[in-house]
């Protein structure tokens, strides 16, 4: 019984933080139609603000308070001067993201070298939960993307923003026609996404290896995660979430981790070739 | 691709002069220039490749180096469990079958599965992280994050009796050279036939493409295999040349073979090579002492590329206003 609750445990705990680092992605990719292969070096600049501040002696509290703001400025930075000249381009914006991916990789490098760095740890100890001994920062993780998933829920179907993005998604014309900037309405979806996955990155830091390259892992199963779950609703986020991340979990308890992520993308594709438009439906 | 209005003449004469400077570069060059044109070749075949699905069927591949490890790593594989004279010619086999196979399983999955632009280079990309993983996790066949080593040396001429290896630089050079001519010439021979016609239209309109009457997904399947054995084929070249390690299986590989397409040009096929040759030139001059800022002008330079120069190198002479100066200098007729 023991295991198999820890290993349930673990697959809501990666679950979660895949829908944390799916969730601004499937608003800016499945719905704004913009797509960011930055997404995960966004991920990497939060871990970075955590190693930083623990570097400089200070607590890492402060670059988990840190890395939403850092990370959101690069995400409007990238906006302005890369994606919004490629509006309409959908391939192109693929390539120039991706460009910008190597640029932001090079520049951590120029900084911090391509060695691994340490970030503090935040929260030690285990929690006693029904019997079962679980780290008490992996719940803490589980807790605080509850929230985030909860505040972007109420921000995107309760909030005067919210309603403009679902404007701006269902038709962009008619939106513009009715006084909406979508222009800017664009900047703040791409910003808030850029700083959920740099929180994202920022409290994953004490439990993963922090160097330049850990960005593409993430971006790939994040796009996984999309792709599965059915682009065109922010369930599907979630949906996907729980599919790629249970689907690691439960692998991973019989096989080596590194087999269990390669069986869990040949999965994917296999379920997008049964299951094109993805679990949630929706349009594709 | 756009119907070029250089005049034939000029253009066999321009094609004959390079192959002959290229079959004649080994007598002037030492033997490291030409090893190192050679490996650019090779790189350029890749590139080529790459261009026949992006450049001219508009699917964009991330992971287009999982294609080109796979042609090095079957050949490797291949020249390592079968040790007979004659062998070689059965790793070269593999080296392209298998990463056609590979693309073609691949390539129904997705291509039947309505995978298409945006989606397809997302999902490729992800391909390139598990393809690395698989590639180390399976260290017993593949030699795992050391490379391959310890397989007997590739030779090539009529088993048996009149055997050269591989390894001799300039048999090396020359098969480089060879198989460059020959995988251009079959680029644009498909580019241009009917089959190329249809694929092209397919890029610029799917939908009108599938209403006319043509089966889309097949259509897709077909090139992309056929350009996964090209990238096998490239693979292949590059064994005797370099280390078959997990870096040709890599994000660097197919990160710098995107690069090279686009700064060549997209969809012009030779620009491959230039991009290719051009780019990795100016690797090897400056990257050694600056790896790191090398990169990242790279990842600069790509983006300008993309933002504001989409024909690259050859585009620029595509170009009108190098034509009139072409034509004023009586080098092309107007």
């Amino acid at each position: 019984m023991e295991p198999i609750v820890i290993q349930l445990l673990n697959g809501l705990s990666i679950a979660t933080i895949l829908i944390l680092v799916s969730l601004g992605l499937a608003v800016i990719f499945g719905m704004l139609g913009v797509i960011n292969l930055a997404h995960g070096e966004f991920f990497m600049l939060g871990a970075y603000c955590v190693a930083t501040t623990t570097s400089l002696g200070l607590s890492p509290w402060w670059g988990i308070a840190l890395a939403p703001l850092v990370v959101g400025l690069v995400g409007i930075a990238a906006q302005q001067t890369i994606i919004r000249p490629l509006y309409r381009r959908p391939l192109d914006t693929l390539l120039a993201t991706w460009g910008l991916s190597i640029v932001i990789r090079q520049v951590v490098r120029l900084f911090y070298g391509s060695g691994q760095m340490m970030s503090g740890s935040i929260i030690t100890g285990s929690t006693d939960l029904f019997g079962i001994n679980y780290p008490t920062y992996r719940l803490f993780i589980i807790g605080i993307t509850c929230v985030v998933l909860a505040g972007t829920f109420l921000l995107y179907f309760r909030s005067d923003f919210g309603l403009r993005i679902r404007m701006v998604i269902a038709d962009r014309t008619t939106a513009a026609a009715l006084g909406v900037n979508t222009a800017r309405t664009d900047l703040w979806a791409f910003a808030i996404a850029a700083a959920m996955v740099g929180f994202a990155g920022a409290i994953m830091s004490p439990l993963i290896v922090i160097n330049p390259e850990m960005g593409l892992e993430y971006l790939s199963r994040a796009f996984l995660v999309v792709i599965v779950g059915g682009i065109g609703h922010l369930y599907g986020a979630i949906a996907g979430g729980v599919a790629i991340g249970g689907a690691e979990a439960a692998l991973s308890f019989f096989l080596r981790p590194v087999v269990a992520q390669v069986l869990v993308v040949i999965f994917a594709i296999i379920l997008i070739r049964i299951r094109p438009q993805g679990i949630t439906g929706g349009r594709r | 691709m756009p119907e070029s209005r250089t005049p034939p003449a000029v253009k066999a004469v321009a094609g004959s002069l390079v192959i002959l400077l290229l079959l004649l570069f080994p007598l002037f060059a030492s033997e490291y220039q030409s090893g190192l044109l050679a490996k650019f070749l090779v790189f350029g075949i890749f590139a080529l490749s790459l261009d026949l699905i992006w450049g001219c069927s508009g699917i964009v591949n991330f992971g287009h180096a999982i294609f080109f490890g796979a042609g090095a790593y079957s050949m490797g594989i291949i020249l390592k469990f079968l040790v007979f004279p004659g062998a070689t010619y059965l790793a070269v086999l593999g080296g392209i079958l298998g990463p056609a196979l590979l693309a073609l399983g691949l390539g129904y999955l997705l291509f039947y599965g309505r995978v298409s632009g945006v989606f397809f280079g997302v999902v490729t990309l992800a391909l390139t992280g598990a393809a690395h993983s698989i590639i180390i996790v399976n260290g017993k066949i593949t030699g795992g994050l050391n490379g391959l080593y310890g397989y007997q040396t590739p030779t090539l001429g009529i088993p048996g009796l009149w055997d050269i290896s591989w390894y001799d630089p300039m048999v090396a050079y020359y098969a480089a050279v060879l198989g460059s001519v020959a995988c251009l010439a079959l680029a644009r021979w498909l580019v241009r036939s009917n089959f190329g016609r249809a694929i092209s239209a397919i890029k610029e309109n799917e939908v009108r493409a599938a209403f006319i009457g043509y089966n889309v997904p097949q259509f897709k399947l077909i090139i992309f295999t056929i350009s996964c054995a090209m990238a096998g084929l490239s693979g292949v070249l590059y064994v005797p040349i370099g280390f078959i390690s997990p870096d040709l299986i890599g994000v660097m590989m197919s990160a710098s073979v995107l690069v090279w397409v686009a700064v060549g040009g997209r969809g012009t096929l030779i620009g491959a090579f230039v991009g290719a040759l051009v780019v990795n030139y100016l690797q090897t001059m400056l990257s050694d002492s600056f790896a790191t800022l090398w990169l990242l002008l790279v990842g600069m330079f790509f983006i300008v590329v993309v933002l504001f120069w989409p024909g690259g190198i050859v585009g620029i002479a595509q170009t009108r206003w190098v034509r009139r100066r072409l034509v004023a200098w009586h080098l092309v007729k107007g």
